[in-house]
């Protein structure tokens, strides 16, 4: 890439939207370039800067204060991530809490038992934190007969590996919230991964995308958004190329 | 990594981060609606410059022009508060 291509792409490279073919040639080009470089620390503070304009994050309350403190060193330690920003504040401490029960995989990982046992312990964890995750839903979020928590078991498309759950709450008079998890996604998976809901004909809500999948070879979505997710039926994760990896049929839970 | 070296919230109290985010909220005011609402589909709701030409039916290049633009304002805005 030449200066005038490059410059086209830093407003979206310090941002983070790049595809990460178009973010190497990009980095390339600013190991050698100077100006180049200039332009595009002063777009990564404009960056910064909005990251810092994000509500702030508290974990939730009742947590064991050692938990507490190690949700906010692995936050800490994460460069601002734009998942991590955009993120609200009641989605991120939903967030948290899906982030504590990734303490415990980390120990089931550390395990290195054989992988089947693996996959099976993260299918595990992955439902309790499930379970744990609608309770917390439906403890604080739901507050009257209009407020309805569905759900969806997401389940790999094409034979594949992988899973997942998707909560969508949708709530009269607030912002709509998803929370979607997934784990064990194939290695060789196109990213980004796009998240959809949709109700199958007219509606196609993107509440995410993803560009790196973590140390379970999965992502935690938190969304808050100002569309109506009322009449979605289905969850879809599709991959670069549009490809459906994982998909669930969205239900509301019964109480 | 130039967007990886920014911890914002790395080795400060929530007190300066109360504090950082009052002042990024008030070089948010110098853009316009247009401006602040393009930058927030971009940074907060992940969207790409084609994906923003193809929502609003206005050309790629526009897009990634005004984008620029509105960064350079922000930071701009940002720069003058602290030295004014």
């Amino acid at each position: 890439m030449n200066c005038l291509a490059v410059r086209e792409h830093l407003p979206e490279h310090a941002m983070s939207l790049l595809t990460s073919r178009e973010r190497s040639a990009v980095d390339r080009h600013l190991a050698t370039c100077a100006a180049c470089r200039k332009e595009a620390e002063d777009l990564a503070e404009a960056s910064a800067l909005l990251g810092r304009t994000a509500p702030l994050v508290e974990p939730p309350a009742g947590l064991p204060d050692e938990i507490v403190a190690s949700v906010h060193r692995s936050m800490a330690k994460q460069p601002a991530t734009r998942r991590r920003m955009r993120v609200t504040a009641v989605a991120a401490s939903l967030a948290a809490v899906i982030a504590v029960a990734g303490l415990g995989w980390g120990a089931v990982m550390a395990d290195r038992a054989d992988e089947a046992e693996e996959r099976a312990d993260r299918a595990d964890r992955a439902r309790q934190t499930a379970i744990a995750t609608e309770q917390l839903l439906r403890d604080r979020f739901i507050s009257g007969p209009r407020d309805v928590l569905s759900s969806a078991t997401l389940a790999a498309q094409d034979g594949g590996p992988g899973g997942g759950w998707a909560f969508v709450l949708t709530r009269q008079g607030q912002a709509d919230l998803t929370l979607m998890r997934a784990f064990d996604l194939p290695a060789d998976v196109a990213m980004p991964l796009r998240v959809w809901l949709t109700d199958g004909a007219q509606v196609r809500v993107l509440v995410g995308r993803v560009r790196e999948l973590d140390s379970e070879r999965g992502f935690e979505q938190a969304e808050q958004t100002g569309v109506d997710l009322g009449s979605v039926a289905m969850a879809v994760v599709k991959d670069a190329e549009g490809h459906a990896v994982l998909a669930g049929e969205i239900t509301p839970d019964g109480d | 990594m130039l967007t990886d070296e920014v911890p914002e919230l790395a080795g400060v109290d929530e007190e300066d981060a109360i504090l950082e985010r009052d002042a990024a909220l008030r070089a948010l005011e110098v853009l316009t609606d247009a401006e602040r609402t393009l930058l927030s589909r971009a940074y907060f709701r992940g969207m790409t410059a084609r994906e923003i030409s193809e929502a609003d039916s206005i050309p790629l290049g526009t897009v990634k022009t005004r984008l620029r633009a509105a960064m350079i304002k922000l930071r701009r805005a940002n720069l003058d508060k602290e030295r004014p």
